[in-house]
């Protein structure tokens, strides 16, 4: 699965790279507006990070190339520039999602693991995770044919956590997701303990092993040992 | 007090006391100088008692004339020198008297030569009267005068004056003002033009500078951020290091935070939320009520939420932000176990909070990057972005303190 960083800071694009291979993304990065022009006029990617500042002229640009070339490739915008009105503009150009910076690395990779779905499977389809199943159609989890009752947000979290599989998430980062980014929580991230613990009890009590750890009160953690 | 009114007041003493003095002045020099007139009528009668002495030797008896007596008596002690002297004759009338004394056929006689003083008292009366009556006309005409001439000739410093009031820095519309003939004026006006526009241009740069510094700041952060989260997710790292990163992070996370406050800030003085439409605050409210109803439980506090059906016409982005900061706010400096009241009304929305048992500073409060409480998770813009979003949809802020409570009032129309 490939995807092209169109990302001018070096530092951020080697950041995202490392991120995403170990997801099993194949980067590409390109840091100059020409650059970017000809990878995507010569190659098709699953998903396109496209930042909008360029050297050499606007992402928006790049975006606009895309759609007039009948391009399929997944777009998700990473932006300085934090307004609803650049969002909206940005999503009406034809971008598939939005990402403000500066933004965490994992929801970065959910993003655009969730554009890669959508592209591939028209959104109905099934992830997998040891005997854990999630079915993205229908929003449930699925433990040895037995659905997990879990609420709305314990789902998400779950479907987080698997996104991000082997990774230490910050508690911040897990908030973020659950609560978006207009709440200020300042820090208060206890109210994440028991949405975590509950979700560990009901995939317990399913008989599914307990794949979540807590990280040296940092963050969380979901892998198989 | 006005300009005017002390003006007027200062000229109308100055001018009191000039007449004043003057017309004491004026009353004693008439009252002497008519003195020395009936004096001098007096000498004459005496001149011709002498005259008739020294021709015919023998004195004559004198003739009744109205305010005028003549008295002679003869003595044996004469008066050793001739003497005036304003003295009163039956109780009520004053007279001039001019007392010498004659010798004639041998023997000596005192002549009391008497003038009425009651035409000169007439006199002097109608003149200090007619005085009198001049002063309060002058007064009078100066005060009318003072109050629409000098008015017209400072009408241009009160236009400007008043222009001046109405001026706004972040309007961004440069201060225009009246021109005037008269050249003191059109130097101020000159003056206040140049300054107003200096502090536009100021405000603006200063604006621009925040806002390209916050844009700035972003990416810098991203980098930051994403290089301790792929520094975390290494194997073999300490108790040290993590506590370490776990550090760096949340102190990240501030700085984001204040950064993003920041440019709200920035973009609501520009005006980017200028959109409005109608938007149902009750069902607003309620959902953010319902965001937070965990963090709520989490630090066990008891909500009181007393909704009416409210429908308004502004920004729903802005009511949203504002709803989150006032709602964090009241959040964030409560205590364990504490209490929050949210009540929305027709015309207002009122939230109260327990939290430190003491008033905030009213002064302050609203002011950028004012933290009373040093709380390190707070970083003193949630009020300013209150304040600032409450100026831009023309609403009213106000804070109070009563029953333990802070409490914060959003009025919506004023």
């Amino acid at each position: 699965m490939k995807v092209l960083i169109i990302e001018d800071e070096k530092n951020l694009s080697d950041s995202i790279c490392q991120y995403l291979a170990d997801e099993n993304f194949l980067c590409e990065v390109a840091d100059t507006f020409d650059t970017a022009m000809e990878k995507i006029s010569l190659y098709d990617y699953m998903c396109i990070i496209l930042d909008i500042n360029l050297p050499g002229g606007s992402g928006l640009e790049l975006l606009k190339e895309l759609k007039r070339n009948n391009k399929n490739d997944g777009v998700l915008i990473i932006s300085a520039r934090n307004s609803l009105d650049d969002k909206v503009y940005g999503l009406k150009a034809g971008a598939d999602d939005y990402l403000s910076k500066p933004f965490y690395l994992p929801e970065l990779s959910a993003r655009v693991a969730a554009i890669i779905r959508r592209k591939s499977f028209n959104g109905n389809n099934i992830i997998t995770f040891e005997e854990l199943q999630l079915n993205l159609g229908d929003k449930t989890a699925i433990v040895n044919d037995q659905v997990i009752d879990l609420t709305r947000k314990e789902y998400d979290l779950l479907l987080y956590f698997i996104s991000n599989k082997n990774k230490v998430i910050s508690k911040s980062a897990i908030a973020e997701h659950i609560c978006g980014d207009e709440m200020d929580l300042s820090g208060s991230y206890d109210f994440l303990y028991s949405h975590i613990k509950n979700l560990r009890k009901k995939l317990l009590q399913s008989g599914c092993p307990d794949y979540i750890r807590s990280v040296y009160g940092m963050g969380y953690k979901l892998s198989l040992s | 007090m006005k300009l005017l009114t002390r003006y007027n007041r200062i000229n109308l003493r100055s001018t009191i006391a000039i007449f004043l003095l003057s017309g004491i002045a004026f009353f004693f020099a008439l009252h002497l100088t008519l003195l020395k007139q009936m004096d001098e009528d007096l000498r004459i009668e005496q001149r011709e008692i002498t005259n008739y002495v020294t021709l015919h030797d023998t004195l004559f008896t004198p003739v009744e004339v109205k305010d005028q007596e003549t008295i002679i008596e003869k003595t044996t002690t004469p008066y050793s020198k001739e003497k005036f002297k304003t003295i009163e004759v039956d109780h009520d009338d004053d007279y001039r008297q001019l007392s010498f004394s004659i010798k004639a056929a041998g023997e000596w006689y005192n002549v009391k030569v008497r003038k009425s003083l009651e035409a000169t008292e007439h006199i002097t009366r109608t003149v200090f009267a007619i005085t009198f009556c001049t002063i309060l006309l002058v007064l009078l005409l100066t005060v009318i005068i003072n109050s629409t001439i000098l008015k017209k000739l400072w009408q241009p410093f009160y236009s400007s004056l008043d222009l001046l009031q109405r001026f706004k820095v972040n309007n961004r519309e440069p201060l225009v003002l009246p021109a005037s003939t008269i050249d003191e004026f059109t130097f101020m006006n000159s003056i206040l033009e140049r300054t107003t526009s200096k502090a536009i241009q100021d405000y603006e740069r200063l604006k621009e500078f925040t806002e390209n510094a916050s844009h700035e700041l972003q990416t810098p952060l991203a980098i930051i951020r994403s290089k301790l989260e792929m520094m975390m997710q290494g194997e073999n790292l300490t108790e040290y290091q993590f506590n370490a990163l776990q550090s760096a992070s949340e102190a990240l996370d501030r700085l984001a935070r204040m950064n993003q406050s920041l440019l709200l800030l920035t973009k609501i003085e520009n005006e980017q939320f200028a959109y409005k439409s109608d938007i149902d605050l009750t069902q607003i409210v309620q959902q953010k009520a319902a965001q937070f109803n965990e963090i709520w439980q989490d630090k066990s506090l008891h909500i009181f939420l007393d909704v009416e059906a409210v429908q308004l016409h502004t920004n729903k982005e802005l009511m949203e932000l504002l709803l989150n900061n006032l709602f964090s706010n009241a959040t964030r400096h409560n205590d364990e176990n504490g209490r929050i009241y949210i009540t929305l009304r027709q015309q207002q929305l009122c939230i109260k909070n327990t939290g430190h048992p003491a008033p905030l500073n009213r002064k302050h409060l609203f002011q950028r990057f004012y933290n009373p409480s040093n709380n390190s998770t707070s970083n003193g813009l949630g009020l300013a972005v209150i304040h600032q979003i409450c100026a831009a949809s023309g609403f009213k802020v106000d804070y109070d303190y009563a029953d333990d409570l802070h409490i914060f009032t959003i009025t919506f129309k004023s």
